[in-house]
């Protein structure tokens, strides 16, 4: 029996012994397809050598000809932000754990040489650490949980650094529009200055009226400055989200954020889809699974930490020359360990996961919860901009040159409604960026895109 | 007539005025109209006025430079219960002297009189050919503050006015004034603003022969070109249309020959505004235009955009081109051979060949 089972380890040692370096491909795609489907199809390519890396450049100088779009731009994150390559390599580490667990401990052999009486008597012997064939299966289903725990924290590292892109991407975009918008501010300040100048030259105005008007444009520059200084260190954020350096960071942005898209989402069902789609809580669900088989694994083995069998060969000692061959069992004996403290600290530790994930639970479904409401309330704010208060800005200053056309309000005033009107179309796109943003962050807490519930085309925006 | 009473029936009330095509004033009057129905009656006449109060709040009428009863004298709280809402006052006595009077409420007397409530009382001579005149005219000056855009009166405003009317409208709603060659023509003023009015008849010399005091002895009358009508007071001048042609008659205060404008506007005179500059503006506001430069004469020849129930500053036009007026102006048409009584328009006059500027190169 014991022979037998001696020879079914030497062949499974003999079959394992030889076999190729492991490979991850396989959990990385089944993580990067999860990903990949729920960004709408954007690639998630893991480059592990120098031809992956030159596809992966080559498509992303493909991408930076066009302006950035939010798809163009995560794309290139995902096949650009070393951190997130990084993280694909978790995968590798976790598999081959889990090939290792797989593995049997290589025999020992010990050799004895025993001298005297003028004889000298050799005693060989081999033993292959059973204990680690018995626990085999339990240890590669831990390690395979582990993985599956890897896989999920890598994806969503993957959706996280998505909706981080997303975001800044949205930043950048309103911000920047804003700026441009800020040009026609400093435009009606400076028209104001020179006329001010212009009536100072005829005789018309006195110096503290004309340096109100002097000091305006000055403030407006100023605030134009530091609106082009903020900007500049927004884009550097997202360079750095998409790994960008050197030449490729001369990449534009289209003019303007788009429209807010489709009817205002229903908070029903949200909660839902989150738990069931969200990759962090299936990871802790799988380190649930892991603590779990640890403690079971733990319990069955309570009373055998080691055990080795073997075989034995000795010259006979009696002097004929014979060689004396036997087995060989080696095993610790639960004198002074009983095994409780190990029992104790991984019962604490499944009721620690189990604790955690359930944690987890209660965060996501408020996170939900508060990506709708910031949502919401974005939507709302862009839509009421849009369908009021830009429209009576628009109104004000049409009113405003009607009274100009009548002399009624001077060329200050005009320019002045029209400065505020600016400004009210810069806070709209403020608005519009905060939606933006809220849907990112909304897709962030869902780990997938947000269900519309009805598909009315976005209305142009004015 | 009621026996030997005269009776006359006013309404005070809600109205809606048009000042000129395109301006509708929510204001208040009487009859439907402001100013008020001139009562007219005849020197010893007993009259009775029924008042009734259609107006939110009360009211009393003010028989304005009359001699009569203490007790009839209108004035709300001093002389008589005010009229309430809903109610008619009744007032009756004698006019005892011939002249120019007005009426108008002596009750919450700013907001009634700034909304429009105000009319005259005309009475005759008993004898028909004394001060007799071929033409009479009874003109009421006032003024409103009325934002550009909006249609109801300020009631508050106590200086900054904005709107200046002959009879509650303006030039060019106001209907010229024929009047035929060798006429005497009379002209009554009255005026319930809050600043005097120097009326100035082109072309003619006039004398000044009653105020609401009463008629001025020949020998008193001031021949003038100009009579000033001081607040709260009628002026009656009588003059001889002895020059035919269309001669201008306003207020000689610049600003009440004009409709709204902004008095706090920059001062753009002499500005020069064009070039990229103007360019730059328009791209920001591309329907501005810069103005005021040369002055504001091109106010009353571009016809832009205005805001609602707004009548343009300057406006007008004439046989030669825009008459660049507004507020209290109108044009005395002194024609041959009108009818007596004939009261229509007969046109602009045609000048007699050589009586016109020419103009010369240079």
């Amino acid at each position: 029996m014991i022979a037998a089972r001696f020879g079914v380890i030497l062949v499974v040692t003999l079959a394992l012994g030889g076999c190729a370096a492991p490979d991850p491909s396989g959990p990385f795609t089944d993580i990067a397809n999860t990903a990949s489907e729920r960004l709408g199809g954007s690639e998630v390519r893991w480059a592990r050598n120098g031809k992956d890396e030159t596809a992966a450049q080559e498509a992303i100088a493909r991408l930076l000809e066009a302006p950035l779009s939010e798809a163009s731009a995560v794309r290139i994150a995902l096949l650009n932000n070393q951190r997130l390559q990084a993280e694909y390599e978790e995968i590798g580490i976790a598999h081959a754990d889990l090939v290792q667990a797989g593995l049997l401990e290589n025999p020992s052999v010990s050799v004895d040489i025993l001298a005297g009486n003028g004889a000298v008597s050799p005693a060989f012997s081999i033993v292959e650490n059973v204990f680690g064939l018995l626990t085999m299966p339990a240890r590669r289903t831990m390690a395979s949980s582990t993985l599956d725990r890897t896989k999920y924290a890598v994806g969503a590292k993957i959706l996280n650094t998505a909706a981080e892109v997303r975001s800044a991407y949205y930043k950048l975009v309103g911000d920047q529009q804003a700026a441009d918008l800020f040009h026609q501010v400093v435009s009606a300040t400076e028209a104001a200055a020179d006329l001010a100048g212009r009536q100072v030259t005829a005789g018309n105005l006195n110096r503290r009226d004309q340096a109100l008007q002097q000091a305006q444009y000055a403030e407006s520059l100023v605030e134009l400055a530091r609106i082009e200084a903020q900007l500049a260190v927004d884009r550097e954020g997202l360079n750095r989200l998409l790994g960008l350096y050197g030449e490729q960071i001369a990449w534009n942005l289209p003019d303007r954020l788009p429209d807010v898209a489709g009817a205002k989402p229903e908070l029903e069902g949200l909660e839902t889809l989150a738990i069931e789609h969200r990759l962090d809580l299936a990871g802790a669900r799988a380190d649930v699974q892991t603590a779990t088989y640890a403690l079971e694994l733990g319990q069955q083995l309570r009373w055998l930490t080691a055990l080795g069998l073997g075989v034995t060969i000795e010259r006979d000692p009696g002097g004929s020359g014979a060689w004396l061959k036997g087995p060989k069992v080696e095993f610790s004996l639960p004198i002074f360990d009983l095994g409780t403290a190990r029992i104790t600290s991984l019962e604490a530790q499944q009721r620690k996961t189990g604790k955690l994930f359930v944690g987890l639970a209660v965060d996501v479904r408020s996170e939900v919860r508060e990506a709708y409401l910031r949502l919401a309330a974005a939507q709302d704010a862009a839509t009421f901009y849009r369908t009021k208060v830009l429209p009576l800005k628009q109104q004000i200053v049409a009113e405003n040159q009607r009274l100009y056309n009548g002399m009624l309000v001077g060329v200050y005033d005009l320019l002045r409604s029209r400065q505020d009107q600016i400004n009210s179309a810069r806070d709209y796109i403020g608005t519009l960026k905060d939606y933006w943003i809220a849907r990112s962050q909304m897709e962030r807490a869902l780990a997938g895109p947000l269900p519309i519930a009805s598909a009315d085309p976005p209305p142009k925006s004015p | 007539m009621n026996g030997t009473v005269k009776e006359f029936r006013l309404v005070a009330e809600p109205v809606r005025r048009e000042f000129a095509p395109g301006m509708v004033v929510n204001a208040w009057g009487y009859n439907g109209q402001t100013p008020g129905p001139t009562i007219e009656a005849v020197e010893g006449d007993r009259v009775r006025i029924f008042v009734k109060n259609a107006l939110p709040e009360w009211t009393t009428v003010h028989w304005h430079g009359m001699r009569l009863p203490n007790g009839m004298d209108g004035v709300g709280g001093l002389t008589q219960p005010h009229i309430p809402v809903g109610k008619t006052g009744v007032y009756e006595f004698t006019f005892e002297e011939s002249g120019t009077y007005m009426y108008h409420p002596h009750a919450d007397e700013m907001v009634q009189m700034a909304m429009g409530l105000m009319g005259f009382v005309i009475v005759h001579p008993k004898d028909p050919n004394q001060y007799r005149a071929d033409r009479d005219f009874a003109i009421m000056l006032h003024s409103w503050d009325i934002k550009p855009g909006t249609g109801t009166p300020n009631p508050a405003t106590m200086l900054d006015f904005n709107m200046w009317t002959f009879n509650s409208r303006v030039f060019p709603g106001i209907d010229p004034m024929p009047v035929r060659l060798g006429d005497r023509v009379r002209m009554r003023f009255g005026n319930l603003s809050m600043t005097s009015h120097p009326i100035h008849l082109h072309g003619h010399h006039m004398v000044q022969t009653a105020t609401d005091g009463g008629w001025i002895t020949e020998s008193a009358q001031t021949p003038m070109n100009t009579v000033n009508v001081p607040v709260g007071s009628t002026v009656t001048v009588e003059w001889v249309a002895d020059r035919p042609g269309d001669w201008a008659l306003h207020c000689h205060k610049a600003h009440h020959a004009m409709n709204a404008m902004a008095h706090d506007a920059p001062n753009m005179i002499g500005v020069a505004q064009g070039g990229d500059l103007q360019k730059r503006i328009a791209n920001l506001l591309p329907e501005y235009m810069a103005m005021g430069a040369g002055g504001m004469a091109e106010m009353a020849e571009m016809q832009m955009p205005l805001p609602p129930n707004t009548l343009p500053m300057m406006t007008g036009n004439g046989p030669f081109g825009p008459i660049e007026m507004g507020g209290m102006f109108t044009v005395v048409k002194v024609r041959d051979g009108l009818a007596i009584g004939d009261y229509r328009d007969p046109g602009w006059y045609k000048h007699p060949a050589g009586t016109v500027m020419r103009l010369i190169d240079g």
